[in-house]
């Protein structure tokens, strides 16, 4: 039988107490994205371990060490707010998340990074916009992230991987999840070779009630925006999910760009409404580039 | 979770058969466009099964399903995986086609509610 410590060998203990701390913040009663911000915004400079009590955090750890095992533990990463690993552009969020578990290169978050996302049920015109847009900006340098969500989404992640460039998956599932099931080797590729990152806390995902677990997917929306520089939207309708990213995107006044086809498509109000919030139309991946290296306004 | 929590963009239903054991089975799919989940929550996994292949006549899902305990109030729930990416109208024809399956199995509808529209 392998011990704790002959397993973790050089990992970060006090880290890993975090973790264990967090997991038992949403171990409390309605518990939420926004009350855990909330009471770090009350408590500045506290860590979780600091805002629960020895007991929660034990019982927080064995449950998690029962279910996941301590060799799976030990090869997750963590990062915590105010960490070297921790991006700082995820403090734009309204609700900023304190933890996020993640597997892969950490740097990758520090580049230059643009989401791009849009429908499941992308057009074939759509995956050729997302596929031509994808290669562009990772051929320029930057890291495309996205939700590894089908249609729009694994386009992006794929075209990336195929053309040598970076990306980034935020997933709304716990980090030893997969789903779509579909997409579990991109997954693992994505944690092998780039970065997959989830803010979903383990214990609270698998002990509730399965459909409420719902809610972090357009939860994870607002971290994906707050971690990129820009968000690009391919395709979507009027009741996208894709357009809860635009909303984050554009309250955390990131670069949101919405692609030109969007504004064609007649049954389609909510291109001209983020435009007069300030989205940017764009035809062509240059003008996204120019756009942000601030040779185009 | 009562059916009428916050059910944005799910389509949920619920089916009942007035038996000692009162068999009951909830279908839930989230879809807002981008992510796609499904979940059911049971407590006769032979008929749970048996909606979920009356879906499965429309478009496939995939399903672990585990036995709910004996002589027992409890219920189990099971994540449900959707292999090919279908569009909304065609979920909601297979969720119509569980349904009329369903009742012809002497269930009633308990309970229906589509955020889609």
């Amino acid at each position: 039988m392998t011990n704790e410590s002959s397993i973790i060998k050089g990992a970060d203990y006090a880290l890993l107490d975090e973790a264990y701390s967090y997991e038992a913040l949403w171990l409390r009663e309605k518990a939420s994205f926004k009350s855990i911000a909330s009471l770090f915004q009350s408590n500045p400079g506290k860590r979780p371990s600091d805002l629960v009590t020895e007991y929660e955090r034990n019982k927080a750890k064995n449950e998690l060490v029962g279910k996941l095992s301590m060799e799976f533990i030990s090869k997750i990463g963590i990062s915590i707010n105010q960490s070297k690993s921790y991006p700082t552009q995820l403090r734009s969020a309204v609700n900023p998340i304190e933890l996020f578990y993640y597997k892969g290169n950490i740097e990758l978050a520090k580049s230059r990074t643009i989401a791009i996302i849009g429908s499941r049920k992308v057009s074939e015109e759509g995956k050729q916009r997302a596929h031509r847009v994808a290669k562009v900006l990772c051929q320029s340098g930057f890291t495309i992230v996205s939700g590894l969500a089908e249609g729009v989404d694994v386009h992006a992640h794929l075209t990336a991987m195929k053309y040598s460039g970076n990306t980034i998956a935020v997933i709304g599932t716990s980090l030893d999840t997969f789903y779509p099931k579909q997409h579990k080797k991109i997954q693992e590729q994505i944690a092998a070779q780039h970065l997959l990152i989830s803010q979903v806390p383990f214990l609270r995902y698998h002990n509730q009630d399965f459909r409420v677990n719902r809610h972090f997917f357009p939860e994870r929306n607002a971290t994906m925006s707050a971690l990129s520089e820009a968000t690009l939207i391919v395709e979507a309708n009027d009741r996208s999910g894709t357009l809860t990213q635009a909303k984050h995107a554009i309250k955390q006044n990131r670069k949101l760009f919405i692609l030109n086809n969007c504004f064609e498509e007649k049954a389609n109000s909510w291109p001209w409404k983020y435009l007069e919030l300030g989205a940017v139309r764009v035809k062509e991946p240059s003008d996204i580039i120019d756009n942000l290296n601030g040779t185009r306004k | 979770m009562a059916i009428n929590d916050s059910n944005i963009d799910c389509y949920t239903v619920e089916v009942e058969k007035k038996t000692p054991d009162s068999s009951k089975i909830t279908f839930s799919v989230y879809d807002d466009n981008r992510d796609l989940a499904a979940f059911i929550e049971h407590n006769n996994k032979a008929d749970a099964e048996e909606a979920l292949a009356a879906f499965s006549t429309v478009t496939p899902l995939a399903f672990s399903l585990s036995e709910a305990e004996e002589n027992s109030l409890s219920s189990e729930q099971a994540y449900l995986h959707f292999p090919e990416n279908p569009s909304r109208q065609v979920i909601e024809q297979a969720i119509n086609t569980l349904l009329e399956h369903m009742e012809s199995k002497g269930y009633s509808i308990t309970a229906r509610r589509n955020d889609w529209q």
